[in-house]
Order: structure tokens, then C-alpha cells, then sequence
């Protein structure tokens, strides 16, 4: 009888049978009740740690003098599925104690409906005996350790547990995906040790799911390249922040420190139940932060899933209330930078999310999709990326910001013509719209060149062409021929004997016209300014006529002065001088 | 007459019917308190004593007097005294809660358990004007829980009491009034004739009920 085990409550009918039995004290185990799963599952792992267990006798009723009852089998579904047990430790024989036999016991009604405890009688490596000694010795002799295969095809198979219907499939379905990311960055010990996850993830479904995936691994990866992410102003937006993922994601950020931001969804949340008591409340919250300055915001696709998942309520992908509060978040800044995070796999559910105007989506895992470790660190990586790539981004709210008062300054403007001013204003639209979609060298070159347009516009309204090939400025003075005198660092508009001269010829260069505007009709002084846009007008035409000398040109640093046109970085140049043109446009 | 303290009640319908609860008879015999201001314990406490049983959510919540969310401890507190108070009157009484495990010696029941057999305890009261407590734990299948109860506690005693003794043990006696037609001496009687062992006796018992 070495290494068998038996649970006992003392009852006089146990310690007859122990004493028949000749069993040690030491390999007795008193029976504790336990008021949750979770706590039944802590104290197997306790029990194995401590014992070496190779066979147990479990009475199928117990405390003995309670009503009848099937605790023994619940006890034993917490050993056959305990995840933290090696699997030889989940798989050696038990031997039920129960006068009852097999029949009587399953034609009872009481049993578990979500668990079906009773399943675990027909399963291999399940015994019955009575409360006889001999008997007990008897099935001893015989029982077998189930192998392997029998786990999956024997065991598994045969159990039928299902999930809780208040603490069910939705809440362990988010346990498990923080579960899988924490592992992925060093934070699976944050997520055993969080009770509400914890809990949920050591009832029985959840070990149920954790045995019945072969991909389930309890290593974890250390992430090597944390994001960096200083000085950066994330917000985090999800209905289950309280439940685990502000834990995960403030690690993920941590280095933006305060600049991290998760709505603290639990606030609206009965705590017991995870439903919301004020959803509208929440949602407040979450759009009173438009407008502010972030860099990244990840917003969940489903923030209120009783309307919009488990309320089996047919709601259409845009109106999902993640994909409404996207598009509240681009209406009033286009340049926001959001990932949306779900945990539908649902292709068309994402799309939508895109199609509001998404960077890049990040999908939880669920328990469905059974992905290897890997896979999940594969996930990871690549939302990293798309956070990389984010943050690289985030000028677009300036961008869009500034374009968007620039627009309103416009729209100031007492300028009679206002067919000039929403030429403008498409101008500056269109630029933009092709900034925020550049993803390639060329495609920021095309931003370049839709927003030098807004010169040529600019200089269009203005000038007239008169009968000699002179040109007019607002048809009052004419247009100066204006030269770069390199010795002085300046323009000029004399010849060398000094008199000024009128620029005469068929279409003056854009840059010659735009330095008439500047210094004729704006009286402006400041000739570096000229010298500025001239060199961004040549890098636009070196780009257009594809004009090697000008794109390759160095200064004597050796440094590329026009490859920049293929950048974000060029066409905020040039947005700085635009600013500063219509500025001095609506001074008028 | 029951009471019943829930803070989460109000979830409730989305798991189980409850509707029943808000209607008559039962709103006459069960009485629903959701949101419990420490300033309404004390005319709470007072209106106890005509209660048959005071089933509490283990976590209530309960609120000051401006209805905002006490802190923990003395939120606590303030359910301990309540507690300590229905257990002076020895009011039998129920603790529920999500997740607790199903225990009836100690009156402890998970609270989907609860609100699911709830309605067979209230029928239960109407018709026998008494608590069955078993009701709620077991449902309308109570007596055959019962029934399996005293059988297991007949074969406990089988296996506890030597043969010769058998027809001088009185629960023996009503165990086997419980399952067979005939006199249960006569029966015990039989056993001794056939020279039935302790587990022949058992595997007869279990003949008899299957």
C-alpha cells in the first residue's frame, strides 16, 4: 500500500475502513471543503507538491455525513485536469468510495450540469469500490496508470464541462488571452496571481480547455525589445481594462510612464458580476478624451458586449460601439494614430474597423484558436511593429490639427473671392490625404508636390499677364525680375547698372512669381524665406522632371538636401512655409 | 415569509427568470431588497423577526446615506453586524454568492443554484405554510436526495453493525422502511436466513432502489 493515498473526514465508516486497510497515518489526507473552484485547485497543487501520490481513494460522497453528495468526483476532476500537475501526477489511478453502485449513482439527478462530474466514472484510471476492505484491495490489484493517449481519447473526451453561464465562456475566453500575452512578456506570474483571473482560469472549464489544447505551454518568453515608447501619450480604451489588460498593457508601455492612460472600466462595473451599471457613463469618459494630444489609442471593437455579443443582438460591424467611438476620435483629428483590439476573429468585423479609419488591429486570443506559443509571440512582435509605426505617425495629428486651423483662418479671410479660398482649402485637403496614406518613398513625394500646388494656386489669383509679356501683381504694379545675388545672400531686381526691372517673358517661373508677392505685395524683408521656397520649388521640379543632379545634390557636409521630399519630414518643411504664405495672405 | 439581499439582483434577469419575483403570490412571501442604505439596517433589523429566512448575497455592497458604495471595511462591518443580528433572532439563514461552492451543512449555496431553484422553495412555502431548505439546494428532486441520503446512511450502518445486531438498530430499521413494501424486521429476518454478508446486503439495497 505504499504510495496510495485516501481522503478521509474521519467518519467512523473511513476509519473503519483505514484501519481494515492497514494505511499509515501519514497517507491520510483530511478532507477540507473548499468554497470555490479555484481553491479546490490550489489545494490539489499543494497536495501533489507535497505528497508523492500514486494512487487515491476518494469517497464519492464526502463530508460522509452530509447529504448525499458527489464532492469526491469533484476532487478528482481537479487532479485529472490540473495544469500545474505533471501530467503522470493527473493521470494515476483513483479509487471511488461509494456503497452506491455504478447504476445507482447515475441515475441520479443532482449531478453538476456545467461539469457532469459523474463523466469521470467511465473514464480510464476511475475505480468504484464499496466501503469494504477486501474489496478495496481487491480493485487495487488491478488498477492500471491510463497512458498518454488514454488522456486525450479516455479521459478528455469523455468530460463534458461546459461554462458557467454568469462566469462562463466570455470571461475565461479574456482571461486566457491576457493569459497568452502575458506570457509572451514576462507577466504570467501578474495574471496567476490576479484573483479575478486567477480564479477564472483554475475553475474546471478553464483547466478543461487548458488540458484539452495540446498547444497550452506554461513557459513564458522574456521580451527582449521592450517597446520604446518615451515621452509618448497612449490611451488604452477596453470594457475588460479592469480585467487584466490595463495590467498587461501598463507593462507593455511602461516606459511612457504617466503618458499611459487606461479608462478605468471597473468604475462603471458591478464588481461582482463584470456587468456594466453604467455604460453611457463609460462611454463619456472614453470621448471626453478627443481632442487631447495621443499619440496612440487602442480601442476595443466591442465595449459593450451584453448589447453587442452576449446580448446576441445582430449588430452590424460599423455600429459596434468600438468602430463609433473610431470614427468620433478621426472626425475630430484625422491624423489620430488607432490600433483596434478584439477578440473576434471575425475578418469582417476588422475590416470595418479599418474602413472607419484604423491603423492596424490587434486580435485577443481566444481559446478557439488554439495558437502555439510561438504563434502568439509571432502576434506580438507584430503588433509591436504596428505600434512602431503608430508612433512614427503621430505627426499626423499636428499635421491635421494645423491643417484643419489653417482652413478656419481661410474661411476667415474677408476675401471676396471665395472660389480662391476653396480651391485652397481642397488643396490643402488633398495634400494631406495623400500625406496620411504614404506609406512609400514615392507616395510622400506625391504629398510634396499636391501641397506645393497651394504656391501655385496662390500665385495664380494674383498675377496677369498683360499684352507685352509683362506681368501684373493684382493687375496694380508689375511683376520684377527678380535674381538670387549670391555675393550679397539676397535678391535683387536691378541690372547692374542698378535699375529695376520688370520681368518680361511668357510663364515667369513659379518662384519668381511668388517672390513678387512676398516682397511687392506683402512688403515682406526677409530674403532667406524667398531663398527657401525657391529650393523647395526645385526639389519638387527635380522630382517631377526627374532630375538626377537635383535629387542627388549634396552641400559640402555630404549631406542629401532634397532626398527629404521622399519623407514625412519634407512636406512638414514645406507645411511650415505654407502656414507662413497664407498667414501673410489673409494679413491682407 | 423571505427576504433577500442582492446588490447584483438586478443582473439577474439576464440568467434566470425572475420576473415571477415582481408578480403575484410571490411578491407577497419574498421580499427583495437591492439597494440597503446603513441609515434603512435600523428599520431593517426591526421588521426581521417576521421573516422565516434571510438569504444575503456573502459580498453585498452596501451603500451610506447619500447611496454611494461603502469602503471595504466598514462595509464589512456593517454586514457582520447585520449577520450577527438575524443569527440572534435564529433566523435560518442562507448565504449566496457567484462562484461559492454548493455546501448545505453550511448553508452556503452558489448563487446561480440559488435563483435557479428559488421558485420550487417559494412553492414549496405556499403549499406547506414551512422552510424546506432542501428545496432550494436540490430543487424539485429534493426527496430523492433525501431518499439517497438515508439509503447511504442504511448502508453506513450495515456496514457499522454486525449481523446479529441488524434488527436492534433503529435507523437500520427505517432505512429499510423506506424502500421496501414489507416489515423491516422480517426483511432483516430474510437476510439473516439467506446468510447474507455485510456486501451481499449492500448489493440488495441497491437492487432495491435502482
Amino acid at each position: 500500500m505504499e504510495n496510495v493515498y485516501i481522503i478521509s473526514d474521519y467518519s467512523d465508516l473511513l476509519k473503519q475502513v483505514i484501519t481494515d486497510l492497514a494505511l499509515p497515518e501519514e497517507q491520510i489526507i483530511e478532507h477540507e471543503s473548499m468554497d470555490t473552484e479555484s481553491e479546490y485547485h490550489d489545494q490539489v497543487t499543494r497536495l501533489f507538491q507535497a505528497k508523492d501520490i500514486q494512487t487515491l481513494i476518494i469517497p464519492v460522497s464526502i463530508p460522509h455525513d452530509a447529504p448525499n453528495n458527489f464532492a469526491g468526483l469533484k476532487i478528482a476532476l481537479h487532479i485529472r485536469l490540473n495544469h500545474e500537475l505533471t501530467l503522470a501526477q493527473r493521470l494515476i489511478p483513483i479509487v471511488f468510495l461509494s456503497d452506491f453502485n455504478l447504476e445507482v449513482i447515475l441515475k441520479n439527478q443532482d449531478f453538476d450540469p456545467d461539469n457532469q462530474p459523474q463523466n469521470l466514472l467511465l473514464t480510464k484510471g476511475s475505480y468504484l469500490a464499496g466501503y469494504d476492505a477486501e474489496e478495496i484491495k481487491s480493485v487495487l490489484e488491478k488498477t492500471t496508470i491510463p497512458t498518454t493517449e488514454d488522456y486525450q481519447n479516455n479521459i478528455l473526451h469523455r468530460l463534458q464541462i461546459r461554462p458557467k453561464a454568469t462566469a462562463g465562456k466570455h470571461s475565461i475566453a479574456n482571461a486566457w488571452g491576457c493569459l497568452k500575452l502575458a506570457q509572451v512578456t514576462n507577466q504570467g506570474n501578474a495574471i496567476w496571481q490576479d484573483t479575478k483571473l486567477g480564479n477564472l482560469l483554475k475553475t474546471l472549464y478553464a483547466q478543461y480547455l487548458i488540458a484539452c489544447l495540446g498547444t497550452f505551454s506554461s513557459q513564458e518568453y522574456v521580451d527582449l525589445e521592450p517597446l520604446p515608447c518615451t515621452r509618448k501619450k497612449v490611451l488604452f480604451i477596453d470594457d475588460q481594462a479592469d480585467e487584466g489588460w490595463t495590467t498587461l498593457m501598463s507593462h507593455i508601455f511602461r516606459s511612457a510612464g504617466n503618458g499611459f492612460v487606461s479608462i478605468d472600466s471597473g468604475r462603471y462595473k458591478n464588481s461582482e458580476t463584470g456587468l456594466f451599471t453604467d455604460f453611457d457613463g463609460f462611454y463619456d469618459e472614453c470621448k471626453s478624451h478627443i481632442g487631447e494630444n495621443w499619440d496612440l489609442i487602442i480601442i476595443d471593437l466591442r465595449l459593450n458586449p451584453e448589447e453587442e455579443d452576449l446580448g446576441h443582438t445582430l449588430v452590424a460591424p460599423p455600429e459596434l460601439s468600438g468602430n463609433r467611438l473610431i470614427e468620433a476620435f478621426l472626425n475630430a483629428n484625422k491624423g489620430y494614430q488607432i490600433i483596434v483590439s478584439t477578440a473576434s476573429n471575425k475578418v469582417w468585423n476588422i475590416q470595418a474597423a479599418l474602413n472607419k479609419g484604423a491603423a492596424a488591429y490587434y486580435i485577443k486570443e481566444s481559446p478557439e484558436f488554439n495558437y502555439a506559443l510561438s504563434d502568439t509571440k509571432t502576434h506580438y512582435d507584430n503588433f509591436k511593429d504596428d505600434i512602431v509605426v503608430c508612433f512614427e505617425k503621430s505627426y499626423l495629428r499636428d499635421t491635421y490639427k494645423d491643417t484643419e486651423q489653417l482652413k478656419a483662418g481661410l474661411d476667415a479671410w474677408e476675401y471676396d473671392k471665395r472660389h480662391f479660398v476653396e480651391e485652397i482649402k481642397k488643396q490643402l485637403d488633398i495634400a494631406y490625404t495623400l500625406l496620411y496614406r504614404a506609406q512609400t518613398q514615392e507616395q510622400y513625394a506625391f504629398a510634396y508636390v499636391a501641397l506645393y500646388l497651394v504656391i501655385e494656386i496662390i500665385n495664380e489669383e494674383f498675377f496677369k499677364e498683360t499684352s507685352n509679356e509683362k506681368w501684373t501683381i493684382d493687375e496694380e504694379e508689375n511683376l520684377l525680375s527678380w535674381w538670387w545675388k549670391s555675393e550679397d545672400r539676397q535678391y535683387c531686381n536691378t541690372d547692374k547698372e542698378g535699375t529695376q526691372q520688370d520681368y518680361i517673358g511668357k510663364n515667369p517661373p513659379e518662384w519668381i512669381k511668388f517672390a513678387g508677392l512676398y516682397f511687392q505685395k506683402w512688403r515682406k524683408t526677409d530674403h532667406s524665406f524667398v531663398r527657401d521656397i525657391f529650393l523647395m520649388i526645385q526639389k519638387r521640379n527635380g522630382f517631377i522632371h526627374n532630375d538626377q543632379d537635383i535629387m542627388n545634390y549634396q552641400n559640402s557636409r555630404g549631406e542629401h538636401l532634397n532626398q527629404d521630399i521622399f519623407e514625412a519630414n519634407g512636406y512638414q518643411k514645406l507645411f511650415d512655409k505654407i502656414k507662413d504664405i497664407i498667414s501673410y495672405l489673409c494679413d491682407l | 415569509m423571505i427576504i433577500i439581499l442582492d446588490d447584483t439582483f438586478i443582473e439577474r434577469h439576464k440568467f434566470n427568470e425572475v420576473d415571477y419575483l415582481q408578480q403575484t403570490p410571490y411578491v407577497e412571501i419574498c421580499t427583495i431588497h437591492t439597494e440597503i442604505k446603513t441609515t434603512d439596517l435600523g428599520s431593517l433589523v426591526k421588521t426581521l423577526s417576521q421573516y422565516s429566512l434571510f438569504c444575503y448575497h456573502k459580498t453585498l455592497q452596501l451603500l451610506d446615506a447619500q447611496g454611494k458604495s461603502l469602503n471595504n471595511e466598514n462595509n464589512l462591518r456593517s454586514r457582520e453586524n447585520l449577520v450577527k443580528k438575524v443569527q440572534d433572532l435564529n433566523i435560518p439563514m442562507i448565504e449566496f454568492s457567484r462562484g461559492l461552492e454548493t455546501r448545505f451543512e453550511n448553508k452556503q449555496i452558489n448563487k446561480d443554484l440559488f435563483y435557479t431553484h428559488l421558485r420550487v422553495l417559494l412553492d414549496y412555502f405556499m403549499n406547506h405554510q414551512q422552510i424546506e431548505l432542501k428545496t432550494l439546494f436540490w430543487g424539485a428532486d429534493f426527496e430523492n436526495v433525501e431518499k439517497m441520503t438515508q439509503v447511504k446512511y442504511l448502508m453506513t450502518q450495515v456496514r457499522l453493525t454486525s449481523l446479529d445486531s441488524l434488527s436492534e438498530n433503529e435507523s437500520i430499521l427505517q432505512g429499510i422502511a423506506l424502500i421496501y413494501d414489507k416489515d423491516a424486521t422480517e426483511i432483516v429476518e430474510a437476510w439473516k436466513t439467506k446468510q447474507f454478508s455485510t456486501n451481499d446486503i449492500i448489493n440488495e439495497i441497491n437492487q432495491q432502489i435502482r
